[in-house]
C-alpha cells in the first residue's frame, strides 16, 4: 500500500494538536474545596483552638456526618438513662415505649438510646484524641497556650469515659486519633484500667488548666473543674470500680481542694443558679456552654415541656413536641413543705400563649389543662419566647459546689464516719434549700442513706440519679422498687377526666409493672449494635 | 495481544480459497428509493457484504461504490428506522452495474445502524447487547422526559416513576441493582457527551422538606422531541468502552440532525387533559364519628361524640376533591432540518420547543422552553466540522405535595389522612388545621394527628425550582487515509439551577415562623474533551476491521448554596427581599469537583461477513478514589456468529437472519461523591462565655485504597428473524458486581460511625427476550390492513451474595414519625427486602384466642390475644411472639417485567397501544399505616372499617376496630401494609390518521397527522394506593418500593397534530 507523505503529515499534526488537550487532565489529585484536611490543619494557635473547640462541641453532638443524632447525648438520651432510672422521673408512655424501659429496668441490647449515647461519647473522645495527638505537634504557638489546650482536650477525653465507666463499666479505650480503617476494634479494658486512664488525664489536666478565665473563655475547663472531677471519679471507683478505701481518700483530698480554693460558693437562692440571665455564677464548677445560635444551644424545651391542649404550639416559650420527663409524684410530695427546690426544679404553672394560666393542681389531676401527665422539670427549659430545639440559652451543668460540698461528706463518712464536718456539709446545703438541719447521730449508713437522699432533692435532673443510685445500691433498689413501681400504679390506672372528650386516653390494658431490681441493673448492656459491629466486645453479665 | 494473532491466524485459515482467488474490481452505482418507490432517500448507508466497501446515498438517493471487487455481491442499503434492503449484483471487472434499492420503515428492523458509543455499526454485526427504543412513536405519544421513553420499551430495562408530580425524578435500573450505597443509575450519553445523572449533586436544595422527597429530574431539562434514536447498552461487551462508568448500563441518546435535501419544516402541537387515576377510598365525616365512638368503646372509654352530634354531622370535607383538579397540559415544537450536497457538504437541524404540564394536585407545574441547533459543515471531502447545541429553561412549580405524616406531611399525605370534620377554608379564608382547630366544628382535638392543612399547602406555598442547561459540543473530523478518521470533540454541559420557596403565613410553618423563605442555588459545570482515531478497513475479501483508539478526559464541578430566613412583616416581598426578615438561617455552601481522565480501545473484527469478534478495553483514572487506587481497566470480549450465512442454512428458508452472541467483560461503577478516600474534618459551633465560636473535628478517615466497584458481566444472545417478518432477541447475563462501594458500619468507638470501603459482592441475572412481528405487513397508508406488534419480556434476580464482615446492613430509617428502621441487606437475599412481623390472620372468637394464649406469650404488644385481634407469627417457633420472630416480608424487586406494544394501521389511520407491566414485587405501604392502623388519629380506609372483625363478622380482612393492625411495638411494622405491587396498565393508546398524500400535494405540506391519544388509562392491580409504581426515596437502592404520601399519578388524554412542509 503506498502512503503519501503528506498524510502522514497530516496524521502527525492531527496527533500533534490533540496532545495539549489530553495533557490537560492528567492530575488526578482531588482539592477539598468545602472541607478542611488534616494535612493544612493544625499549623496555628488559631487552628489548635478550632479543635478544641470540636472537642467541647462534642456534648452537643449535633453532627449527621456521623451519625448521631442531636438528641442522643446530653440533648436527650443521657438524660434518660441517667435520670429515669430513679424514683425521682417517669413519662407519659405505656409500658412498652422504648422511653419507658430505661424507666422500668427494661433496657435490653438492641435499645436505641444506648447505642446512641454510646457512639456519642466515643466520638467526642476522638475529637479529643485529635487534639491530644496534633497540637503539641504545632510549634509557632505560645507553649503556655498549647499545653493549656492539651490539658482541657484531656479533661474532656476523661469526662467523656468517666460517662462511658458509669454506664456500661469496662469498656474499650482509644487514647489514640483513629487515622486509618485498618485495627479498628479492640476488647474492653477493665472498669479498674478505665478509670486508671480517667484519673491520670484529670490529675494532667489539673496540673497544667488555669484556675479561672474571663470573657469569652468562660466556660472552659479550669484546674478547679480537673480537681472536683477528681473528686467525683475516686469517689465513683472506690464504691463501684474497685478503688476501695484508696480511692476515697483520694477523693477527699481532691475535693479539700476544690473547697479550700474559695472560687466557689453555694448562691443564695437555689433558683438562680439554674436562671438563664445568670450563667457561669459561682455555683457553677463546669459546665456545658449553651447559646441561642443554631447548633449552639440546647434541645431540652423540647424535650421537657408540657404539650399544652389542644395546642401545642401554645405553650409559652418554646414549641413543644416530645414532653419525655415529668415528677413521679410520690417523690414530688416528699419534699419538706418548706423545701424552695420543689418550685424552682418542677413547673408549676405557666401562662399559656393564649392567655390562660395553667396551675398544676394535683387534687383535680388537671392533666388536660397543664398539658402533660405530671409535673414537667424546668431547670434547662429556655424561657425567653422563641427559642428554637438545638438554639436553647440554658447551660447544662455538670458539676457544681454543692455537689463537691456533698461529695466531700461522702467521702469523709467512707473514711471516717459521720463527723461533725461532714453534718456541716449537708447542713450547708439543706440550710440554702430552707430545710432545717439532719437530725444528729445517724449511724455510718443511716448518714450515707440520708445523705444520697439529698442528693435526690438537690441534684434531680442534672444527670447524677442513676450514677448516685451506684453507688448506694441497696438503698436504692429498695427505694425504687417501693416508691417508682407504686408511682406507676397511680399514673396508668388513672381514668379519663370525666366529661374531657379531648383528653389523652390512657391504655388501661397497660400492665402493671412489679419491679424488681438486680445487680446487674447497675450498669446499661453494651449496645447490641457495638457488639455486632466489634465482636471482641463482650456483653455485660445479666444481659 | 497474543490472544488476537491467534484469533487473526485462525480466522485466515477458515478463509475459503473461492474467495481469494479472484481478481479485478469494478463500480457498483444505483439508487435507494422508499419502500413505495416514491422518494429517493438519501443518507442511506450503503455497502458491499464482505468487503469494506461503502458509501451514503445523496440527497437524490443516488450512490456509487468503486473498487468494488468483481464476482456476485449483495449490496446492503440500510437507514435507522428502515429495515435493510439487499440486491444482489454481478460485478464485472472494469464495468458499471448498476442497482435500485428499495427500504421501508418496518417494525423490524433488521439492519439498521445502531449507535455504540465513539461510533456505530450495523446491527447484523454488533456483539454486544444493545436495545434500540423505538422513537418513532414519539410524535404521537409524546412524553415529557426522555427517561419516560425508555419505559416498556426495552427489555431489562425497568423505569420506575419515583414521583409522578411534574418533573418528578425517575429511576432506571439496566439488568437490575448492581450497587448498595452507591448509584445505580445508567450512564446518559446525549450525542457523544457522557452525564452521570446525579440528582443530588445538582440539587439546588430540598426546599425546607425534612423527609422523602424526591428529587426533581435533571433530565427533565432536555426535550425529548429532538431525539432520533436511543440505544441501550447492557452487557459487558457494549458497556466496557465506558470503562468505569459502564456498570449500570449506558443510555446512548442522538438527536435529530439534519439530511441532505431540501429543507424539511416540521410542526407539532398537542394539547390535553390530565386527572387523578386512583384515589383512596375513605370514611365521611358522620362515618367517622361513628367508627371513633365504636373504636373508644373498644377501649373502655366513654363515647366521644354523642348521638345529637353525630346527627349534624354531613359528609365533611372531601380533601382528595380539594387538592386535585384535572390539568391541561400541551406543547408546541418547530423545527426546520435539511442540507445541501456537494463538494462541502452542509447539514442541519434547528428546533424550537415549548412545553407546559399543569399537575393534577393544585399548585403543582411544570414548564420547559427549549432550543436546539445540530449543525454539520463539510469541507471538501476529508474535513468537517460540528456542532451540537442545545439550551433549555425548566420552570418546577414543586409545591410540598410528597412528604411523610403529622406535621411533616405534604399536601397528598394529608389529604389523605386528615380528618374530614373541618372545612377546607373557614369563612374569613384561613386555613384550618386539625392540629389547633378542631374545636370550632365541636371536635376533640386530643386524638388528632398533628396534621397540616392540605389545601393551604396547595394553594399557598411557592417553591419554584429553575433549571437553565446549556448542552452543547463541538467536533472536528478529518479524513487522515482512507479509512481512518480522527476525530476531536470539545464540549460543555452547565446547568444553573434554583429553588426558591415561601412558606406564607396562610400556612401553618408560615404562620409559626412569621412567613419562612428558602433560597438554594446549584451550578453544574462540566468539560469534555475527546480524541479518536477510528480506522475502517480490511484486507482480501474476508476480513473487514474497525478500529478505535482514543483519549478523553472530564471534569465536573458542582456549586451549592443555601440561604433562608424568617419572621417577615408580611407576605408581600418574600424570597426575593430576604432582609427584610428578622431571623436568618443558617447558610451553607459547598463546591466539589472530579476529573475523569480515559485511554479507551476497540477492536472489532468480521470474519467472512459472518463471524464477528470484539475486544474492547478502557483505562480509566478518577480523581474520585483514593491515592493509590486511582487508575483501573475495562475489558471486554465478544463473539458472534451470523449462523445464517453459513452455506448449510441456505437451505433454511424461513430464517433470514440467526446471530449468536456472547461476550464476557468488567465495567466499573464510580458511584460515590468526590473527596470520599480523604480524611475531613468539618466545622461545628460551640460557646464560651456567650460568645459562639466554629470549631473543627474529624467526620472521615482517609482510605487510600477505595476504588471502583467492577461489575463482571457474561452474556449470551440470539438474535434471530424469520420469514422476513419476525423477530426474536433473547439473552441470557450474569453479572456479578464485586468491591461494592459499601458504606460500612464501624466501630463507633473509633469515633466514627460508618467508612467507605471496597467489600461485598452483589449478583443479577437473568433473562430478556424481545419479539416483534410484522403480523400483517403493509405499506404505510397502503389500502390493507396492517399490525405490528412487539413484546418484550425480562427477569432479573438480585442477590446478595457477600458483605463486609456482616451479614446484614439495615438503611436508613423510613420514617421519623413512626421511627420505622428501612429494608434490610442480608447476604443471600436481594437488596433492601422488607423486614417485619408476618401475621396470621385475625382471632376469630374467644375459644381461638384462648387456645392462641395457651400457647404463646406475646411480648411484643405485652398483651393477651382477644377475639378480633391480629395474630402474629411465631416464626422461630419459641412460643413468644418477640423481636426474633422479625422476618422478611416483601421484597421490592419484581420477578419480570412485561412490554408490548402492537399498531395496527388501515389506510392513513394508525392505532398504536402499549402494554406495560411489573410482576411480583412487594410495596410498603406507609400509607395505610394510619388509615388502616386503628389509631384513630387520621381519617380512616372505608374497607378497613366496613370488613372490620365483629362477633358477628368474624373472618373479617381488618381486625376489631380501635386496636393498632399493622404496627408491632413501636419500632416495627407487620404485613398488612405489604402490599403487591404487581400491575399492568395501558399505558397508551394513541389513534392517528394521516392525511392522504393528494390532500397535501400542491398545498406545500409533505405529510401532516392528527392523533389523539390517551395514557395511563386502565391499571389492572390489587395495590390500594394511588399507582403501584411509586418510590418515595427517589433512585438510591435501600428503601425502594415505599409509598409515602406519594404523588399520585395522572391519566390523560391529548389530541394532536404534526405538519411536515
Amino acid at each position: 500500500m503506498k502512503i503519501e507523505i503528506k498524510r502522514i503529515r497530516a496524521l502527525a499534526l492531527a496527533l500533534l494538536a490533540a496532545a495539549p488537550l489530553a495533557a490537560c487532565g492528567s492530575d488526578l489529585t482531588e482539592v477539598p474545596y468545602s472541607f478542611v484536611a488534616p494535612e493544612n490543619f493544625y499549623r496555628n494557635a488559631d487552628d489548635a483552638l478550632a479543635a478544641l473547640s470540636g472537642a467541647y462541641d462534642g456534648f452537643q453532638a449535633d453532627v449527621d456526618a456521623l451519625g448521631v443524632d442531636d438528641t442522643e447525648y446530653y440533648g436527650r438520651h443521657y438524660w434518660m438513662l441517667v435520670e429515669y432510672p430513679t424514683e425521682v422521673m417517669t413519662l407519659r408512655l405505656g409500658a412498652t415505649n422504648e422511653r419507658t424501659e430505661p424507666d422500668i429496668f427494661r433496657v435490653h441490647p438492641g435499645h436505641t438510646y444506648i447505642a446512641g449515647v454510646w457512639q456519642s461519647a466515643f466520638h467526642a473522645v476522638n475529637r479529643a484524641n485529635a487534639v491530644i495527638d496534633n497540637v503539641p505537634g504545632i510549634t509557632n504557638m505560645d507553649p503556655a497556650l498549647r499545653d493549656r489546650i492539651v490539658a482541657e482536650a484531656k479533661f474532656l477525653r476523661a469526662y467523656h469515659y468517666f460517662n462511658l465507666v458509669r454506664l456500661f463499666g469496662g469498656v474499650p479505650l482509644y487514647l489514640n486519633e483513629t487515622k486509618s480503617l485498618d485495627d479498628l476494634r479492640r476488647a474492653r479494658s477493665t472498669e479498674a484500667e478505665v478509670y486508671q486512664a480517667i484519673i491520670a488525664d484529670a490529675e494532667a489536666a489539673a496540673s497544667v488548666l488555669p484556675p479561672s478565665y474571663t470573657g469569652n473563655n468562660r466556660g472552659r475547663a479550669t484546674s478547679g473543674a480537673a480537681r472536683s472531677l477528681l473528686a467525683k471519679v475516686n469517689l465513683q471507683y472506690g464504691a463501684v470500680g474497685g478503688g476501695g478505701a484508696a480511692a476515697f481518700q483520694k477523693a477527699e483530698q481532691w475535693a479539700r481542694e476544690v473547697v479550700a480554693s474559695g472560687r466557689y460558693s453555694l448562691l443564695g437562692s437555689y433558683a438562680a443558679i439554674f436562671d438563664q440571665n445568670n450563667e457561669n455564677n459561682a455555683e457553677v464548677i463546669f459546665d456545658i456552654q449553651n447559646t441561642r445560635v443554631p447548633g449552639a444551644g440546647g434541645h431540652m424545651c423540647d424535650q421537657f415541656a408540657p404539650r399544652p391542649q389542644p395546642s401545642q404550639g401554645d405553650f409559652p416559650w418554646c414549641d413543644s413536641q416530645n414532653p419525655s420527663f415529668s415528677a413521679e409524684w410520690p417523690f414530688f410530695y416528699s419534699y419538706h413543705p418548706n423545701d424552695t427546690r420543689r418550685a424552682a426544679t418542677w413547673l408549676l404553672s405557666y401562662t399559656k400563649k393564649s392567655g390562660a394560666t395553667v396551675q398544676w393542681d394535683s387534687a383535680a389531676l388537671a392533666v388536660n389543662a397543664y398539658g402533660s401527665s405530671g409535673p414537667i422539670p424546668q431547670k434547662y427549659i429556655d424561657k425567653v419566647p422563641g427559642s428554637q430545639d438545638g438554639a436553647e440559652e440554658p447551660n447544662f451543668i455538670l458539676i457544681r459546689y454543692a455537689d463537691i460540698l456533698l461529695s466531700l461528706a461522702e467521702a469523709i463518712n467512707e473514711n471516717s464516719g459521720p463527723n461533725g464536718e461532714a453534718y456541716g456539709l449537708v447542713d450547708q446545703v439543706r440550710a440554702r434549700a430552707n430545710v432545717p438541719p439532719l437530725v444528729a447521730g445517724l449511724s455510718k449508713q443511716a448518714f450515707k442513706d440520708s445523705l444520697f437522699l439529698q442528693r435526690r432533692y438537690e441534684l434531680a435532673m442534672e444527670g447524677h440519679g442513676h450514677f448516685d443510685s451506684q453507688r448506694n445500691w441497696a438503698w436504692a433498689k429498695q427505694r425504687i422498687e417501693s416508691v417508682s413501681t407504686n408511682a406507676m400504679r397511680t399514673f396508668w390506672n388513672r381514668p379519663r377526666p370525666a366529661g374531657c372528650g379531648s383528653c389523652i386516653a390512657r391504655d388501661s390494658s397497660v400492665p402493671k409493672v412489679t419491679l424488681t431490681l438486680d445487680d446487674h441493673h447497675r450498669f446499661y448492656p453494651l449496645p447490641q449494635e457495638a457488639i455486632d459491629v466489634n465482636p471482641l466486645l463482650v456483653q455485660n453479665a445479666g444481659y | 495481544m497474543r490472544w488476537l494473532r491467534a484469533v487473526a491466524v485462525s480466522a485466515l485459515l477458515l478463509v475459503p480459497p473461492r474467495l481469494a482467488a479472484q481478481g479485478g474490481t469494478g463500480t457498483v452505482s444505483g439508487t435507494v428509493v422508499d419502500a413505495q418507490g416514491a422518494r429517493p432517500l438519501s443518507e442511506v448507508a450503503v455497502s458491499v457484504a464482505g468487503t469494506d466497501r461503502r458509501t451514503v446515498s445523496g440527497a437524490d438517493g443516488r450512490f456509487t461504490l468503486t473498487n468494488v471487487p468483481a464476482g456476485t455481491r449483495t449490496i446492503r442499503a440500510s437507514r435507522p428506522g428502515y429495515a435493510a434492503a439487499e440486491q444482489t449484483v454481478t460485478v464485472a471487472a472494469g464495468a458499471t452495474a448498476t442497482v435500485t434499492l428499495r427500504i421501508g420503515q418496518s417494525a423490524v428492523a433488521l439492519g439498521e445502524i445502531v449507535a455504540i458509543g465513539y461510533g456505530e455499526q450495523e446491527r447484523r454485526n454488533v456483539t454486544g447487547a444493545v436495545s434500540s427504543v423505538s422513537t418513532e412513536t414519539l410524535e404521537r405519544t409524546p412524553v415529557a422526559s426522555i427517561d419516560q421513553l425508555l419505559q416498556g420499551t426495552a427489555a431489562g430495562v425497568q423505569v420506575t416513576q419515583a414521583s409522578s408530580a411534574p418533573g418528578g425524578g425517575i429511576s432506571i435500573r439496566v439488568r437490575g441493582s448492581g450497587s448498595i450505597s452507591g448509584s445505580s443509575e445508567p450512564l446518559y450519553v446525549i450525542d457523544g457527551f457522557p452525564i452521570e445523572n446525579d440528582a443530588d449533586a445538582s440539587s439546588p436544595g430540598s426546599g425546607g422538606r425534612e423527609t422523602a422527597s424526591v428529587p426533581s429530574n435533571p433530565l427533565a431539562a432536555l426535550n425529548p422531541q429532538d431525539i432520533e434514536s436511543v440505544e441501550v447498552l447492557k452487557d459487558a461487551s457494549a458497556t466496557a468502552i465506558y470503562g468505569a462508568r459502564g456498570a449500570n448500563g449506558v443510555v446512548i441518546i442522538t438527536t435529530r440532525r439534519g439530511r441532505v435535501g431540501r429543507p424539511q419544516l416540521s410542526f407539532d402541537v398537542y394539547t390535553g387533559t390530565q386527572s387523578v387515576a386512583n384515589r383512596y377510598d375513605l370514611l365521611d365525616s358522620r362515618q367517622l364519628a361513628v367508627a371513633i365512638n365504636e373504636a373508644s368503646a373498644e377501649q373502655g372509654q366513654a363515647p366521644i361524640f354523642n348521638q345529637a352530634f353525630i346527627d349534624t354531622l354531613g359528609a365533611g370535607t372531601d380533601w382528595q376533591d380539594q387538592i386535585f383538579r384535572d390539568a391541561p397540559i400541551r406543547a408546541i415544537q418547530a423545527s426546520v432540518s435539511g442540507g445541501t450536497g456537494g463538494e462541502n457538504v452542509t447539514r442541519y437541524a434547528v428546533s424550537g420547543g415549548y412545553f407546559d404540564q399543569e399537575g393534577v394536585v393544585r399548585g403543582s407545574g411544570f414548564e420547559r422552553f427549549s432550543l436546539r441547533a445540530n449543525v454539520e459543515q463539510g469541507i471538501g471531502a476529508r474535513l468537517k466540522f460540528g456542532t451540537n447545541l442545545s439550551a433549555s429553561r425548566v420552570n418546577t412549580s414543586f409545591i410540598p405535595t410528597d412528604g411523610e405524616s403529622n406535621r411533616r406531611a405534604g399536601a397528598v399525605g394529608a389529604a389523605i389522612q386528615a380528618y374530614p370534620f373541618l372545612p377546607a377554608r373557614l369563612e374569613d379564608g384561613r386555613y384550618p388545621y386539625q392540629g389547633r382547630d378542631l374545636a370550632l366544628v365541636g371536635v376533640p382535638g386530643g386524638l388528632a394527628a398533628d396534621l397540616v392543612n392540605p389545601l393551604s399547602l396547595a394553594n399557598e406555598v411557592t417553591d419554584n425550582l429553575g433549571d437553565t442547561r446549556l448542552l452543547g459540543n463541538a467536533f472536528g473530523e478529518l479524513q487522515l487515509l482512507r479509512g481512518l478518521r480522527a476525530r476531536v470533540t470539545l464540549g460543555a454541559d452547565y446547568a444553573s439551577r434554583f429553588r426558591d420557596t415561601y412558606y406564607p403565613r396562610a400556612t401553618r410553618r408560615g404562620e409559626e415562623a412569621g412567613g419562612e423563605a428558602l433560597r438554594g442555588r446549584a451550578e453544574i459545570l462540566s468539560y469534555l474533551n475527546e480524541n479518536t482515531l477510528n480506522y475502517e478497513g480490511g484486507f482480501g475479501d474476508a476480513h473487514q476491521f474497525t478500529l478505535l483508539a482514543g483519549h478523553t478526559w472530564q471534569s465536573n464541578e458542582n456549586q451549592r448554596s443555601s440561604t433562608g430566613a424568617s419572621g417577615f412583616v408580611n407576605d408581600i416581598t418574600t424570597f426575593d427581599d430576604l432582609e427584610s426578615a428578622t431571623v436568618f438561617a443558617r447558610p451553607t455552601s459547598e463546591r466539589e469537583k472530579w476529573t475523569l481522565e480515559s485511554w479507551l480501545g476497540r477492536v472489532h473484527y468480521t470474519l467472512l461477513d459472518r463471524y464477528n469478534f470484539t475486544l474492547t478495553g478502557r483505562y480509566d483514572g478518577s480523581s474520585r478514589f483514593g491515592a493509590g487506587n486511582k487508575w483501573g481497566f475495562f475489558p471486554s470480549a465478544a463473539v458472534s456468529w451470523l449462523v445464517s450465512e453459513e452455506r448449510f442454512m441456505e437451505s433454511v428458508g424461513a430464517i433470514d437472519e440467526l446471530k449468536l452472541r456472547a461476550s464476557y467483560g468488567v465495567a466499573g461503577n464510580p458511584a460515590i461523591r468526590p473527596y470520599q478516600s480523604l480524611a475531613r474534618l468539618t466545622s461545628t459551633t460551640y460557646s464560651f462565655g456567650g460568645v459562639p465560636v466554629s470549631g473543627y473535628f474529624p467526620v472521615g478517615v482517609a482510605n487510600d485504597d477505595l476504588t471502583w466497584e467492577s461489575t463482571t458481566q457474561l452474556d449470551v444472545g440470539l438474535d434471530v428473524a424469520l420469514f422476513g417478518r419476525a423477530t426474536l432477541t433473547a439473552d441470557y447475563y450474569n453479572k456479578r458486581t464485586d468491591d461494592l462501594l459499601l458504606l460500612v458500619d464501624l466501630p463507633s468507638e473509633t469515633g466514627f460511625a460508618r467508612g467507605l470501603l471496597n467489600a461485598g459482592s452483589v449478583q443479577n441475572r437473568g433473562v430478556e427476550l424481545s419479539l416483534g412481528v410484522d403480523v400483517l405487513p403493509g405499506e404505510p397508508r397502503g389500502r390493507s390492513l396492517r399490525w405490528s406488534t412487539n413484546l418484550n419480556f425480562a427477569r432479573n434476580r438480585n442477590e446478595v451474595l457477600e458483605l463486609a464482615g456482616d451479614n446484614e446492613i439495615r438503611a436508613s430509617t423510613i420514617s421519623d414519625d413512626f421511627k420505622l428502621g428501612g429494608t434490610l441487606v442480608r447476604v443471600g437475599q436481594p437488596i433492601g427486602v422488607f423486614v417485619g412481623y408476618r401475621t396470621a390472620g385475625i382471632v376469630r372468637d374467644q375459644a381461638m384466642a384462648d387456645q392462641l394464649n395457651a400457647q404463646f406469650s406475646n411480648r411484643v404488644t405485652g398483651q393477651a390475644y382477644r377475639p378480633g385481634d391480629v395474630i402474629f407469627a411465631d416464626v422461630d417457633g419459641n412460643d413468644t411472639i418477640n423481636t426474633l420472630d422479625r422476618t422478611i416480608i416483601g421484597n421490592p424487586h419484581p420477578d419480570f417485567t412485561l412490554g408490548w406494544s402492537n399498531s395496527v394501521g388501515f389506510g392513513g389511520f394508525e392505532l398504536s397501544t402499549l402494554l406495560q407491566g411489573s410482576f411480583g414485587n412487594d410495596i410498603l405501604n406507609l400509607n395505610l399505616w394510619r388509615l388502616t392502623g386503628g389509631d384513630l388519629a387520621t381519617n380512616v380506609l372505608a374497607e378497613r372499617y366496613e370488613d372490620r372483625w365483629t362477633p358477628e363478622n368474624p373472618d373479617a380482612r381488618y381486625p376489631r376496630f380501635g386496636v393498632n393492625t399493622v404496627g408491632a411495638g413501636t419500632t416495627d411494622y407487620n404485613d398488612l401494609i405489604i402490599e403487591d405491587g404487581s400491575y399492568l396498565r395501558l399505558k397508551t393508546v394513541s389513534l392517528a390518521y394521516s392525511l392522504p398524500d393528494r390532500w397535501l400535494r400542491g398545498r406545500g405540506f409533505s405529510s401532516a397527522r392528527v392523533y389523539v391519544t390517551g395514557s395511563n388509562l386502565v391499571t389492572w392491580t390489587d395495590y390500594r394506593g394511588f399507582d403501584p409504581e411509586v418510590s418515595s426515596f427517589g433512585g438510591g437502592n435501600l428503601n425502594r418500593g415505599i409509598d409515602i404520601g406519594a404523588y399520585p399519578s395522572a391519566r390523560s388524554v391529548i389530541v394532536g397534530v404534526n405538519f411536515g412542509y
